[in-house]
This record gives structure tokens, sequence and C-alpha cells, in this order.
């Protein structure tokens, strides 16, 4: 990532060094490092009956560094394994001892790139190659690293699918199903039956996107080059794999092709998530809404052979930073309250129900709210240069900036109730301050314009003496955890405005909710599940739902045009869109994103639930000149938000598909006797 | 053959031809061992060096035999497959058996 500054309004990348004063907590094990290949070719020597090997390769070192992690009042500290990669030792040293120093240590350095930076998908042709590479690298450490750790206790890797669980976060680690059959074919010399059932029941696969575009593909030159083994072992995987499927499934050749690892076309290509679906015995994904169109609309031919594999996982948080450790106001209320076991069990929240009729509690809430509010002002006075009024309506919207997320749909009520306010200046309106915090990646244009246009109409606010006062428009910039940690416990209003069906959960909506925010939110993703626990009257629902949106596109019978044309309101912010007047006089500067809502498509569906957004958003502002009813529903919120905790996400993970149980940890003899910051790190 | 200490590209040249030479200058033999036990590190063109020796050997239907390679060496062998066409042996005196 990158750490991101404005200029005029304008996103500017700049490189994020966070290595640059080192880091105290990493502990660098050079004793364990490992040798990664890649590149070459697999040839036969021409000896008759020899099985290819491996030639003209490269050998990059990983080097690992752990990072302490520590369990929360318990007696255990696990560690964080990071890698680096490094020239291998007599990297390229006869291009050094020539002479040739340049080259050497250019070479050296296209070794330590690997690790350098976190790849984007989304780039240049040797951006893409890097990243192929980078995700190698990784798996193949770690997955050197889990095999080394079980021989240290067992004779062979016969049981390590009984010791070991390695889970696929995400496609970016699907090559791992291609790199444990390797080293399970290759170096321990298993045979291919008896590899894929052991690397079958090792993994997992959790499924982070439906966008069609986020599953990752490489094309089949460019992996055969960088991974020629890796391939080969891939082509044997889909050629069982698929002799398998014609036999449960003869004549259906259909599916066949659904499932195929390998995607035909004019170049071939290697399809990731159907690798870490056909060679992992578990799939979910991470919200209810999310597993169940996993299953119908994004791989339903898996979830046709494959049913007893998939399931959900609904995401969670972890209340000990989000809650405990980021808000200490509310926290501390909160034990007052009901004790502080919640910070074990964030189901003990349940406890503070009643206290939501209790009217002395919920002054004492705001309080807290307000001192967090005044917090965040101050933050943000000195990030920007501008105060926020603490007494106004602080609505939030933090997350990575993308269409579907619809900070846009946002910035057009902004828009609206600009417009409102200039065009009656005596009207009654909540004051506001609206907080965005959000990163596009840098060659995501739209994105980027959505970020100028937010910036345009907080100087327009800023600037005009009718909404200067009233209305506010902050985007923080260089959004990141550190700052979250001040904006949450300060929200009021929690936007999570994605359009239904494409975000998978979110964790941001329940980090807000669990600090008493109110969400205003879609029918989407983990938004469904929070809804339902905190009670709908609690929760100011807008848009379409998924199944009405999917409607529409199938019939053909979505027409933006046709919304706008019903609805004087938006039909008035998109007729300022294109007039210019949020451009501050640059011409033409936001033709791309009326376009988006009208010529393109409004592939998001902006104009469908902009009537539906605002009139919820008028319930927002009509609750809130009533501060307790405003705080008697933000306290059952908070009071219901057990659920979503980590511990809950990580013990469905632990006893649904690695198999664990528990296991408590005694202390070290004496450990007790040291002080109680260090007695973790010791044991 | 007992090479000694990193054997990669600086040395895989004069290796290749030292072993190629000696080996045209020997035709009466039939099998090499090579002792690996000196060698701190291999990489692909180190790796070349054996697998050029092996075609010339097997030419003659004779055989190569690596002995006694230290665990970095022996892993770089696994992964690249090459225990499929050399046998590898614990000592050389079990190699030249």
């Amino acid at each position: 990532m990158f750490r991101q500054e404005f200029a005029s309004g304008w996103q500017r990348e700049r490189p994020d060094d966070w290595l640059k004063y080192g880091y105290p907590w990493e502990v660098v094990r050079p004793s364990e490092t490992v040798p990664v290949l890649a590149y070459g070719r697999l040839d036969d020597l021409g000896l008759p009956g020899a099985k290819p090997v491996w030639v003209d390769w490269q050998m990059i070192e990983g080097v690992p560094y752990d990072i302490p992690v520590v369990g929360y009042g318990v007696n255990n500290v696990n560690a964080l394994r990071l890698w680096q990669s490094r020239a291998a030792e007599g990297f390229r040293l006869d291009v050094f001892n020539q002479g040739d120093y340049v080259r050497a240590v250019e070479e050296k350095n296209w070794a330590e790139t690997i690790t350098k930076v976190l790849y984007p998908s989304e780039n240049t042709h040797a951006g893409k190659e890097l990243r192929l590479l980078q995700e190698y690298f990784l798996v193949a450490c770690s997955v050197r690293d889990a095999t080394r750790r079980h021989l240290q206790h067992h004779p062979g890797l016969e049981n390590f699918a009984e010791r070991n669980a390695l889970q696929l976060n995400d496609t970016h680690p699907a090559l791992a199903v291609a790199e444990l059959m390797r080293l399970l074919e290759d170096e321990h010399d298993m045979p291919a039956e008896r590899a894929w059932e052991i690397t079958v029941a090792s993994l997992g696969y959790t499924n982070h996107t439906l966008l069609p575009e986020a599953l990752e593909r490489w094309p089949v030159p460019l992996f055969e080059r960088v991974l020629p083994r890796h391939l080969a072992i891939i082509y044997e995987i889909n050629h069982r794999f698929l002799e398998d499927i014609r036999r449960l499934h003869p004549g259906d050749e259909g599916l066949v092709r659904s499932v195929s690892i390998i995607e035909e076309g004019p170049v071939k290509q290697v399809r990731m998530a159907n690798l870490a679906i056909a060679g992992s015995h578990s799939t979910n994904g991470v919200a209810v809404l999310h597993s169940n169109l996993v299953k119908s609309h994004l791989v339903p031919d898996f979830a046709r052979i494959y049913p007893q594999r998939f399931s959900n996982k609904t995401n969670g948080v972890t209340q000990r930073r989000w809650l405990r450790a980021c808000n200490p106001g509310l926290a501390g209320l909160i034990t007052e309250a009901i004790g502080e076991g919640w910070v074990r069990n964030l189901e003990e929240l349940r406890g503070l129900e009643p206290l939501a009729g209790d009217d002395a509690f919920l002054d004492r809430f705001l309080e807290v709210k307000q001192a967090n509010k005044r917090r965040l002002a101050e933050t943000t006075a000195a990030l920007t240069g501008a105060a926020p009024r603490a007494d106004s309506l602080f609505d939030v919207q933090i997350k990575r900036l993308h269409e579907y997320k619809r900070q846009l749909l946002n910035a057009l009520h902004i828009a609206a109730l600009y417009r409102r306010v200039k065009a009656d200046p005596g009207l009654a309106v909540v004051p506001r301050t609206w907080f965005f915090g959000a990163k596009a990646a840098p060659g995501y244009h739209l994105a980027k314009l959505i970020i100028k246009f937010i910036n345009n109409l907080g100087e327009l606010l800023a600037r005009d003496p009718v909404t200067k006062d009233l209305l506010r428009v902050v985007f923080l910039p260089d959004y990141r955890v550190s700052l979250a940690e001040i904006i949450i416990p300060a929200a009021d209003l929690s936007e999570q405005i994605s359009t239904a069906g494409k975000e998978a959960s979110g964790t941001g909506n329940m980090k807000l909710s669990m600090n008493g925010a109110l969400t205003i939110g879609t029918w989407d993703g983990a938004n469904i599940e929070i809804a339902e626990a905190v009670g709908l009257e609690n929760f100011f629902v807008c848009g379409h739902r998924a199944e009405e949106l999917e409607a529409m596109v199938r019939a053909g019978s979505y027409r933006p045009w046709d919304w706008i044309a019903r609805d004087a309101e938006l039909r008035g912010v998109v007729d300022a869109l294109w007039r210019g007047d949020f451009n501050l006089g640059v011409p033409g500067l936001f033709d791309d994103l009326a376009r988006t809502l009208t010529d393109w498509g409004d592939t998001y569906f902006l104009c469908a639930d902009f009537r539906s957004y605002l009139d919820a958003q008028q319930r927002v502002a009509d609750l809130f000149r009533d501060r307790r009813a405003w705080a008697r529903k933000a306290v059952l919120n908070v009071a219901r938000m057990g659920w979503f905790s980590s511990d809950r996400a990580v013990r469905e993970y632990a006893t649904d598909i690695w198999g664990l149980r528990p296991v408590r940890v005694a202390a070290l003899p004496g450990a007790a006797a040291l002080p109680s910051r260090t007695r973790q790190m010791t044991t | 053959m007992a090479p000694s200490g990193p054997m990669d590209a600086s040395v895989a040249p004069g290796l290749r031809d030292q072993a190629a030479a000696w080996w045209d200058a020997n035709p009466a033999l039939r099998h090499i061992v090579v002792d690996l036990g000196a060698v701190s590190f291999i990489d692909s063109a180190g790796l070349g060096v054996l697998i050029g020796l092996l075609k010339r050997v097997a030419a003659r239907g004779g055989d190569v035999r690596l002995a006694r390679p230290q665990s970095a060496v022996r892993l770089v062998l696994e992964i690249t497959r090459v225990t499929r066409v050399f046998t590898i042996f614990p000592t050389v005196e079990e190699a030249s058996a």
C-alpha cells in the first residue's frame, strides 16, 4: 500500500516505508531460511524412461521474521511469521566476478524486490509477473515451514493433514495446492493420488469477493515461464479431477468446462478460485448472504458437485482492539455497568439491554460519545486545519474506495442537501459533518475522481456562508487502522451502502455498531445479520435487495434515465454534475461521474437507490434531534453485537474447518513472579 | 570427483570443461561417484554440470552416483527432482560399491 496525500483534492500516492525506523517486535530467524526456486523449464534429459527434471531455475531465499502475537489473558504467545526475499548465496557471482557490478547488483535487487511491496492485482505485465512470483514465494516459504515443523515431530508427511490446517485467505495463496502437491510428490516420493488426498484434507479456502474481476486468473504462458513444474502439476491435477467429474456426471461437458482449473480460450488461463475449491476440503463465504451467493452465483457447479464442502463463517472483529482499546470511555462505562466479562465473552454485552431504558445511563453514554467526537474534531483540525462542530451529526464512511461501496451515493446525498439549503436558506437542517476515509487503487480513475468530487463538495460547503456552519465534509488523508481507532468511537452514523449483493461481509459495519453508531445500510453482506441482531427498528435500511437488482438485470429493464426522469431531486443533482456546479472552475471535471450514472449504465444502481437512501437519511436526521431516543437505539446496538466478535468467528473456523479443540496452556513456573506486562512474552 | 565450496555459476564452466576432458581422456571408465560432502551450495549452473556429466556417462552406458550431499544441497536435488535420475548415497564407500 501507499501513504495517501491530497493535492488540490486529488489523491497522491507516496511510498509507505514502514520499516524506515526498524520494527522492534520482529525477530529474524536466519537459521530457518528456506530456498525457493522459480523460472526455468522441465527437461527429460533425453534419457529413456527418465521423469523430467527442473533445470535452469533461479533460486531466491526466504528469511523468516517472527512477530509475537500475544493472547489476551492467557499463557501463550503465537508467532506471525513474515518472509523477506533475498538473493541466494552465489547469486550471479559470476557476473560480479567478471566486473559487471551494476548487473550483479541489479539482479540482487531483483531478488529483494519480490517482498519489497505488496503488488497490486491490476497492473502492467511486469507487475503481474512480480505479483505471481510474490504469491508463489510466500506460499513456498509457508508450506516449507509447515512441513519442516511437522517433520520435527513425525517421521513423514503421511499424517500431515491430521496435524496441520492451511487456510487460503482468498485466492492469492491458492498456489499452495500445487506447492503442497509438488512437495509431497517430488520431495517425499508420495504417489499422486495419496498426495492429493493429503492436500485436499489439509487445505480450506475462504472466498472474500463476488466481483468476478477480482477472481485471479493467470495466463498459462506466463505461469509456465515462472512456475514450469507447478503448471505441470496443475495439468495433472486437472486431468484427474475432470476424469472424476466425467465419471460421476457422464455427458455433462458444460459442467466439465465450468469447473476446469484451466480455462480454454485464445490464451489459456489458470483459474485460481477453481484450483482453491478443487484442492481443498472446505470453501466458505464470510456472511450468510455472501456464502449463499457464492453457491448460487459465483461457483454454482462446484456447489452442485461438492455441496458438503460449502459453509458460511460470518466475519467478526476483536472487541479488545475495537472497543476496549480504542474506546476507553465506552469500555469503562460498560464495565462499570455489567463487569468486564464482555472483554472475553462479547455476548455478555446483552446485559446492557435494560439500561437502554435508563435515562441516566443514556446521558452518560452520550457524554462518552461527545468526548470521542471532540477528540476526532481535534485530530481533524490537526490533519486538515479545519475543526468540525462536535455537536453536529458525525456521519462516517470509512472503507476502500470502490464504485460498489458507493461513496458516490453518499456524495450525491450531500450534493442534494446542499442544493436544498441553497434553494431555501431557512430550511431546518440537522448540522452534519461527513467523514470520509478511503484509499483508491492508484490506477483506478473513477475512484480517484470520486475522491476529488468529495473534496470539491467539502470546499464548496466550507466556502459558502449558507452552509459553512451547518454542513461540513472532511476527507481524512491516509486512512488506516490507527486513524480508524479515533474515528470509530466518535461516529454517530455508519454508512454501509454497498450495492446489494456486492459486499462480501464488511467488518467496519461491526466495529462502528459495536461503538454505538447507528447504521444506514443496504441489505448486503453482514449488514443483514447486524440488522437482524440489533433489530430492524434500530437500523436504517435502504436500497433495493440483491434479488430485486438481479431481476432488473435479467430482464434488461434497468435504465438509469427512467429513475432520473421520475425523481426531480436526482435529476437536479445529475444536471448539476453535467453543468459543472461542483467543478470549482474546471470545465468537464466530473463528466465521467455523470456518465457512470447515465450513459455508462449505472452499473452499481445509484439512481435506483437514490430516493430510498435519501428517505432513510431523513429518518436519521429526524431521530438525531431527539438525543435520548438516538442514544437508546445506540445502546441497543452495542448490547446486541456480541455475536460479531472474532472470538466466535475463529471458534467456528477451528471447530468446523480445522478440527481443533481449545487447549489450556499452563504458565511456566516462576512466570507469575514477573511483572504482568512481561509475563505473557516470556511464556 | 570431489568438488568443494559453492558449485555455482562462477565455477560451473571450468568444472564442466574439466570433468568433460577427464571423462573423454578415460574411455575405460563406466561410472562416476561425485562426492558432494564439501559442496556448500548448488545453483542451477552447478546442477547443470552434474546433468551434463550424467548425459555423457549415460551415453557410455554408465551411471553417476552422488554421495554425501549436505542438507541444503540435497534439498535442491529433491526440489528439482534430479533424485529421480541420480542415485544418492550417504557415503562414498556405498556409492562406490
